[in-house]
């Protein structure tokens, strides 16, 4: 059959998406589902001896399940994941309810500073985390710390920041830092794109910009808390670079503190790669779930059901 | 140019290299264009014609004017090698880039390791036997430094640094609180308890669990082997009973409040040991150089004697720290690359150019210099320094063999032990569950484990 | 309504009478909060090696050029060498994402084909997989084609990015409007044309959005580069400052150089995000989750 004018825009229009696609299409199967498909199989497989001696070779073969069981069944990863999960309900709150509360103040009508309060606060998401870290850890030491230095110039003890449970606290502070900006800046926007009469009829009525905050904008921003919410439980569940460079600062952070740490020192330390992989493939399926989980709790209850 | 003794090459993986030419079909469908961009190194036959050797190292940095002195020596020598230095991390870092570069077929000609990372390579197959290449620099070094990279006969890298234990502390404040250079851990244990209750915010040292090593090697002066093997079969020794031994010992310390639980060389650290709060650390004839990188002020307040030792009289002592070169197993140069690792470990003129670097020579020509020599900038007044560690290196008698598994005991070992000290929980507790941790993990790879 | 609609319209509030105090307060504590270790660093990268451990934490040192010119002097001026690489990496490497991610996102947001949701979602999941998984068989996936050790090892493996996709899908799904795209076809201009002289201008504040994240992404990215890369000349400043922290027994840390090399290394990150900021967009995050 010729192929009519008509014919030929439907098939154009039919390719040009994923003509458009291609690029994105090609690079991540290349640089995800080929690396992710080889982890998954490499998950399956782990070191064994062959030759047989004290310096016999360890030698690549199939071995089930094993890894994953191994995974479960290893109190320190399961340990990790309870530590990640309490170190989240620590830091996820604290972060964003900051953000909101300054994107909420920079949204209050006539206050000062504005501009250099928004790119100060901002600021600290540009400094690496583990340089974040490094310094952090600096301010916590007793030795290099000033707020040590103030605690004992007003003859108060020692301050523990690596102990148990300012260790969550501290960590917690570090993403807060690093952080708070980020999510801060994704509100603020958000907050900035209500339109005024929204409120005129509010502040006719003689709501109090506190009432106003509580009342309007907050469950008009709640889209943008879902969103910055979600990324944070994410980031939270990857936690790896804060607890890795304090680690050798302190007594209380373990090799295998968080699951990612685990999974770092099985791979790189251990030459366990199919071990790292299973605990990944683990852990990627919680955030997955997880992730679902909360999307969907939250987009019904935030957007009825249109999203 | 290959040995008849090589163990027997390693068995080719299907699934990895299947996997890979999938990989390698798709990608060089669309790389194609770019993949000509850089060749992996050169690439010529090992007979005549220029060489590359990629060397990842430490203890050469290319950006160090007296390490670039030491290659162009080399470069001199031998017109044909050309030797490109890299740093890429420490012993952990470096077995774990060499294991994937393995993996790939993509390894550099030579690569450094401190000696407890040497087994876990061998094992995985990743390093050349040099027996034969190094056959003629032998008597370069003393067979007990030999000894350290040597696994059943079999040579893997050539020595290249060494650390004699020495307890390195502060004169000054030593003879300040009144506290006299301990001989013995006894007397150790003395000095610690009069110095903290002279000044309790000063402390003998740091406890610093994350130092396995320094564990191992405590055991081993007491008579503990934590990993030893007869060829066929491995023995692990961390809950013998000698080695509780040092578990009480430390752990009576840790109890008494006497030694500082803290992690070495963190800026806590540091700051205690500029300040006068810390006074000492037992390590080796490296430490003086570290500590000065962190506390410069202090120099001319330090010196250094022989370890303290369990049986008054006996100062038997193992080494503890320093590394090898070894050759990749799949470095395309390998009998350059071994030249170059003996030159500098083993030659005359090598193991004295590590001594200009700071670095303690495990070569006998660079241990004959060090007696000449000026001593380390920490202690400039301490004349007979280099007198003190060559006593020690002549009775550095203990071998300390390394498992293939030392990653596993490593982590283990420290987060029990830094738990253990912190909640005042059994010691041997901690040395008795590395046992068996060790032991699992050699049992699932398939090793024969020895009671 | 969508949020692109929404933030066109100016803002005029209605002046009460009382400046709130209080909330310049509140903002300026967490200004100061946000402040105050960045100063710190800035502080102590003037401290030398001694004053590092020994004098107070906010007490400026006497150092400041003897670091500077330390790190510059490190083998030749390595450093700025490996500064150069960083601006490589995130520069090239964060403007190629950006037009990757535009591309498929303007396709996400403004075609509807057969797939469309799944292929969305199959992009989104890659969000959950940590980087730590994917380093070891990338690179030797790149070994296999002779890459691993070059810049390409470093730069391709960036220009995906999932998180880019999903922002710029929620971008051009915002921000443009259904009827300028059909004018512009009735017109007879090309898929390409359209996409060069229209999509592209009108997303350009959340393309600058996406090439900042991107950008701080990559200069801050350490295990990539790590596993990747042996060749100190090819390092970006995350790998070549790992360098100057102690390694062996008898190796100690270089603390003054690595601060003073975190200080220099985040000055353009600064700037960058000093220049950026006015782009800055974010509300197409918020407004998208809507749309």
């Amino acid at each position: 059959m010729p192929a009519t004018p008509a014919r030929r825009s439907r098939l154009r229009a039919a390719a040009t998406p994923w003509l458009f696609a291609t690029p994105a299409i090609v690079l991540f199967t290349l640089f995800l589902i080929i690396p992710i498909g080889y982890a998954i199989y490499l998950s399956f497989r782990g070191f064994r001896i062959e030759g047989g001696g004290a310096f016999g070779r360890r030698v690549q073969s199939f071995v089930g399940l094993d890894n994953y069981l191994t995974a479960l069944t290893d109190p320190e990863y399961v340990a990790g994941l309870g530590r990640v999960l309490l170190y989240g309900l620590v830091a996820i709150p604290s972060v964003l309810g900051l953000a909101l509360l300054f994107a909420l103040l920079l949204d209050t009508p006539r206050v000062r500073a504005r501009g250099f309060a928004r790119t100060a606060i901002f600021l600290p998401y540009a400094v690496p985390g583990v340089i974040a870290s490094l310094l952090w850890g600096f301010l916590y030491l007793p030795s290099t710390s000033p707020i040590s230095y103030l605690a004992r110039q007003l003859h108060a003890g020692p301050l523990d920041f690596f102990g148990f449970p300012t260790l969550y606290f501290s960590l917690a502070n570090i993403a807060l830092w690093s952080g708070v900006g980020f999510n801060m800046i994704i509100i603020f926007t958000s907050l900035r794109a209500i339109p005024t009469s929204v409120y005129e009829a509010a502040r006719i009525d003689g709501a109090s910009e506190l009432q106003i905050a509580w009342r309007i904008k907050i469950p008009l921003v709640a889209p943008a808390l879902v969103l910055t919410g979600l990324f944070s439980v994410i980031g939270t569940l990857q936690l790896y670079s804060e607890p890795a460079t304090l680690r050798p600062m302190s007594t209380t952070i373990s090799f295998t503190w968080v699951p990612l740490m685990k999974i770092y020192q099985e791979a790189f330390m251990n030459d366990n790669l199919g071990g790292a992989a299973a605990a990944s493939v683990v852990l990627a399926l919680g955030i997955l779930v997880l992730s679902l989980l909360l999307l969907r709790f939250f987009q019904r209850r935030t957007f009825g059901d249109d999203a | 140019m290959t040995p008849p003794t090589l163990p027997p090459p390693r068995r080719r993986r299907p699934g990895t290299s299947l996997a890979a030419a999938a990989l390698a079909v798709a990608l060089t469908a669309s790389l194609a264009a770019c993949s000509s961009a850089e060749a992996p190194s050169s690439g010529t036959a090992s007979d005549g014609g220029p060489v590359t050797l990629q060397v990842w190292t430490w203890n050469l940095k290319g950006t160090d004017p007296r390490a670039k002195a030491v290659i162009d020596k080399y470069h001199q020598l031998h017109p044909d090698v050309t030797v490109k230095l890299a740093e890429v991390g420490g012993t952990a870092e470096t077995a774990s880039k060499l294991l994937a570069a393995d993996k790939a077929g993509d390894t550099p000609d030579v690569v450094q390791l401190e000696y407890r990372g040497v087994p876990a390579v061998v094992t995985a197959g990743a390093v050349k036997d040099i027996t034969a290449d190094v056959a003629g620099v032998k008597a370069g070094i003393e067979p007990n430094i030999w000894a350290l990279t040597t696994f059943d006969g079999q040579v893997y890298g050539v020595p290249q640094d060494i650390g004699p234990m020495v307890l390195t502390y502060r004169k000054d404040l030593f003879d300040k609180y009144g506290a006299k250079v301990p001989t013995t851990w006894a007397e150790y244990a003395k000095a610690a308890e009069q110095i903290h209750k002279k000044d309790p915010s000063v402390y003998i040292a740091s406890f610093s669990a994350a130092q396995l090593e320094f564990f191992a090697a405590q055991a081993a002066q007491a008579g503990a082997q934590w990993w030893s093997n007869d060829g066929k079969t491995w023995k692990v020794g961390i809950d013998s009973e000698a080695s509780l031994k040092t578990a009480d010992f430390w752990q009576d310390l840790v109890e008494r409040d006497l030694v500082k639980v803290e992690p070495l060389l963190t800026p806590e650290w540091n700051a205690q040991v500029n300040s006068g709060k810390l006074l000492s650390w037992a390590a080796a004839a490296w430490a003086p150089n570290v500590i000065y990188s962190v506390a410069p002020d202090t120099a001319g307040t330090w010196e250094s004697a022989p370890l303290p030792q369990w049986t008054p009289g006996d100062p038997a002592v193992p080494f503890l720290g320093g590394s090898a070169f070894l050759v990749p197993a799949k470095s395309k140069h390998a009998k350059e690359a071994a030249a170059f690792a003996a030159w500098l470990g083993a030659s005359d003129e090598g193991s004295k150019a590590q001594l200009s670097l700071d670095i303690y020579p495990g070569g006998n020509a660079g241990r004959q210099a060090t007696l000449t020599h000026e001593p380390p900038r920490l202690m400039p007044q301490q004349k007979d320094f280099y007198q003190v560690t060559d006593q020690v290196i002549k009775n550095t008698t203990i071998p300390v063999t390394w498992g293939p598994n030392v990653n596993v005991a490593q982590t283990a070992f420290g987060d029990a032990l830094n738990a253990a000290a912190l909640n005042k929980t059994s010691f041997r507790a901690v040395y008795q569950a590395t046992q068996q941790a060790v032991v699992a993990d050699l049992q699932k790879s398939g090793y024969t484990v020895s009671k | 309504m969508s949020a692109g609609d929404r933030t066109v319209l100016t803002r005029r509030r209605p002046g009460t009478a009382r400046r709130p105090r209080l909330a310049t307060v509140v903002l300026l504590l967490g200004a100061l909060y946000c402040l105050a270790p960045v100063a710190w660093v800035v502080i102590a990268s003037s401290k030398s090696p001694r004053e590092l451990f020994t004098t107070f934490s906010f007490a400026p040192g006497s150092g400041f050029a003897d670091n500077l010119a330390a790190l510059g002097g490190y083998g030749d001026g390595q450093f700025w060498r490996w500064g150069l690489n960083s601006l490589l990496y995130a520069g090239l490497g964060a403007i190629l994402s950006t037009l990757v991610s535009a591309m498929a996102g303007y396709a996400l947001a403004k075609f509807r084909f057969r797939g469309r949701q799944a292929l969305f979602s199959v992009i989104l999941a890659g969000v959950l997989v940590p980087g730590i998984v994917l380093a070891v068989p990338q690179y030797l996936l790149l070994a296999a084609v002779g890459l691993a050790g070059t810049y390409w090892s470093v730069l391709l493996p960036v220009i995906i990015n999932p998180f880019g996709i999903f922002l710029c899908r929620v971008f051009a799904a915002a921000s443009l409007p259904e009827s300028t795209l059909e004018a512009a076809r009735l017109d007879g201009a090309g898929e390409v044309h359209i996409f060069v002289r229209i999509v592209l201008p009108m997303m350009v504040q959340g393309l600058v959005t996406v090439f900042l994240l991107q950008f701080v992404g990559i200069w801050n990215n350490f295990l990539l580069p790590f596993i990747m890369l042996s060749d100190q000349d090819k390092y970006p400043i995350t790998l070549g400052l790992y360098t100057f922290l102690g390694k062996g027994a008898g190796d100690g840390d270089l603390y003054s150089l690595v601060i003073m090399g975190s200080a220099v290394s985040v000055v353009p990150l600064v700037v960058l995000v000093l220049v950026l900021q006015r782009f800055w967009r974010a509300d197409l995050l918020a407004g998208g989750l809507k749309g």
